[in-house]
Parts: structure tokens; sequence; C-alpha cells
């Protein structure tokens, strides 16, 4: 089965942002009123999404640390701020903002050598130097596209969800994300052909 | 399973096993910050002024003790049960702004400085009895410092107490730089940020040697 296929059909996974569930900006209009319990509830929907993307744009692991607490810290901090336009885009720009001032802080951009790379923790049948391949090729990925699958895998968001985020058409981000995995696909079947 | 499908899943999960102690430290802060401030519109919540003193007092490196004292104890009973699991943070007293800067306005009085106001004057103000600047400009980092502490922004904070301590090391004054450290670890220690803490306890024991050697 060729990467190419698995990466165009990765499956979709439930979005903290579920229909199902109370909507976000509900949630986040009790926690304008200093309700405790709609903070977890927040959060809990939000921190791998905005963790994914702080990532994506820092492209260390260290500053996104950074950048994710103090962008949590501003969306509470400016919550009263909030003009009820588009909930994800306002704290996606927070947080993008956030990671752009610690990237400029910190002075280096996309890690790219093996020091940066995360080591695997309790995974059997485990080669790390293919894991941390895969990881360099995520963060070798274009901007634009290194953010959407980051979103999309990291943060579990739905198409929807990272199009309000970015502030761009579904349709764009169906396209990039199209376009990230068959990036993706070329660059590790180059290295993992013998898999196959 | 394709292994190439499971490389993709471990790089994933890779990211998400060395974010997730992040994540949920924050988490913690943030709901203890909730409810301290919770506490703070009914009125409580102390600690924090005797902290802000303690902290500002060894910065500058007064000689006399700041206008309250009271012990540092005092600090953690004021610790709600819900943050228990999480290091005591400051809290955020109403007066608090104003002790420490009265603090602040004896030690600069002291030292015949002009400087009575917070300000984001130059750091090459010069004051009489202070030269070059140095206690107007250490007072100034540490004003700014503190404010973050006030206002819960604690990365900052680290961040501002570190720079604090490098312009300390400058003038060789190893003592505030020393302290200066101790400051910032405080504050990386309260948001769990251990690559922060190791890199500040590095830099504190370099600046210890270096003390050390000059004596």
């Amino acid at each position: 089965m060729s990467v190419v296929y698995h990466l165009m059909n990765y499956p979709s996974t439930t979005t903290p942002t579920s229909k199902d569930a109370e909507p976000l900006e509900s949630v986040f209009e009790r926690i304008r009123k200093g309700d405790e319990g709609a903070f977890e509830v927040f959060y809990d929907r939000l921190k791998r999404p905005l963790m994914a993307y702080c990532i994506a744009i820092t492209g260390d692991i260290d500053s996104a640390k950074d950048a994710f607490h103090n962008t949590v810290l501003s969306v509470y901090e400016n919550r009263n701020r909030y003009q009820n336009v588009n909930l994800m885009g306002w704290v996606f720009t927070i947080a993008r903002n956030t990671s752009r001032n610690i990237e400029q802080r910190e002075k280096r951009r996309v890690v790219i050598d093996e020091s940066h790379l995360l080591p695997p923790e309790n995974h059997e049948n485990l080669d790390s130097d293919e894991r941390a391949l895969v990881q360099k090729a995520i963060f070798d990925l274009a901007d634009d596209f290194r953010r959407v699958i980051l979103l999309k895998y990291f943060g579990d968001m739905s198409v929807a969800d990272i199009a309000d985020a970015e502030d761009i058409s579904i349709e764009l981000v169906k396209t990039r994300l199209f376009r990230a995995r068959k990036r993706l696909a070329e660059v590790l079947r180059i290295h993992f052909e013998s898999y196959v | 399973m394709n292994p190439l499908d499971d490389k993709l899943d471990q790089a994933i999960q890779d990211l998400r096993d060395a974010t997730g102690h992040r994540m949920s430290t924050t988490r913690s802060y943030m709901l203890a910050r909730i409810r301290r401030e919770r506490m703070t519109r009914w009125g409580l919540g102390g600690g924090g002024l005797a902290l802000l003193s303690i902290i500002t007092y060894f910065i500058v490196g007064g000689t006399e003790p700041p206008s309250q004292t009271p012990p540092i104890e005092n600090a953690n009973t004021n610790a709600t049960p819900a943050n228990s699991n999480t290091e005591n943070t400051f809290s955020k007293p109403a007066n608090v702004s104003s002790q420490t800067r009265l603090d602040w306005q004896k030690r600069v009085n002291n030292s015949e400085t002009t400087e009575g106001q917070q300000s984001s004057s130059s750091m090459h103000m010069t004051v009489q009895g202070d030269n070059d600047g140095f206690i107007a400009e250490s007072t100034k980092i540490a004003d700014d410092a503190e404010r973050l502490v006030a206002a819960d922004e604690l990365v900052a904070a680290a961040q501002k107490f570190r720079g604090l301590a490098q312009f300390c090391e400058a003038r060789a004054e190893w003592k505030r730089a020393i302290t200066a450290y101790d400051s910032a670890m405080h504050c990386a220690r309260r948001v769990g940020d251990n690559t922060l803490v190791a890199s500040l306890t590095k830099a504190q024991s370099s600046a210890s040697k270096k003390a050390a050697n000059r004596n």
C-alpha cells in the first residue's frame, strides 16, 4: 500500500468542535462570566490545535511550548476584547502573533537538525532514525502546508475549523491538505522505498 | 499495518508526548489563576505582597528589610485546595503595586536618585550617587519584572529577571545577579518550564563561579 494512498485517505477524527458539543462561542461567553468549568471545556478542546499551530509556526518544540502558554494567557486576559466575529480566527491570530514574536526573539526558524527531533517514548518496533526523518519531512514542508498538516493530524481539527482558524476558505484548506499530503508522500517514498 | 503509516502516526505521537506535560501544566496554571482571581474579587489573598516585596528587596540589594516582611510561609497558606497539585502561584493583592513602589522609593531615595516613578526613561539617566545609572536601570528592570509577575505573565517575568541578572553580571554585581536568577527560576518553576529552569540554573552557576573567582 503506497504512502500516497494512505495519506490521501487518512481518516478524519472527531474534532474538538464537533456539532454535538456546545458551540465554542457559547463556551467562551461563559468564560467571560467567570465560569471555571467553561474554561476547562474551552481549553481541552483547543489545546491540541493551539499547540499544533505553535509548533507549525515556531518550528521548534521549546519555543512552541512558550508560545502556547503565552497564547492561552493572552486569550484569557483579552477575553473581553473579543468582538463576536470569528472566535477561532481570533484565537489563532493571537497564537500566530505570539508564536512569531517568540520565533523572532529566538532568532531561529525551522528545526532541521536531529538534535531538535524527539526521542521515541515506549513504542515497540521502533527505528528512531526513521521517526526522526518523518518529523523532519513534516517540518520541511512549506509554512502553509505544515500548518494544515499539524492542525489536521496533531490538532485533530476538521477542515471547517482549520478554515476558521486560518481565515481561509474550506476549498483552500482541502487544496493545501492535498498538496501537503502529496509532498509528504513523495519525500517519504524516496526514503522508505524498501518498505513498499 | 503499513509500516509507513506507523511512522507517520508515531511522528505525530512523538510530538504529542513531548508537549503533553506543558499542556497539562498550563491548564493547571490557568485554573489556579481563575480561582485566585475569584478569591481576589472577594478580598482574599495577600501572600503575593510579601513575596513581591522580598523579591524586590533582594534584587535591588537594599540593606534594610521591606516595610512588610511577613514569613514566606504565609504565601503558601493562601494556596487553594485546587492549587495543591500545582506549585503555588503569585497572589494578586490589590495594593501590591503601591506597596512595592514605596519600597523602591525608599531605596532609590537612599541612593539619592531622582528616579521616583516608573517610567520608560533612558537608562542613561544620571542620578546623584549612582553615576553610571546602574541602580536606576536595575530598579526599572526589576519594576518591569514585578509588573509581569503581578499580571501573572510568569514566562515573560522569568525572561525579564534573566535579563536583569545578565545586566547585573555585566556590572560585576554578582550577588544581585545570583538573586535575580533565583527570581527567574522561581517564575519558571511556577509555569513548569523545566527547560528554562535548567538554563537559568546553569547561568546562575556560572555567575557563582565568577563571583568566587573574583573573591
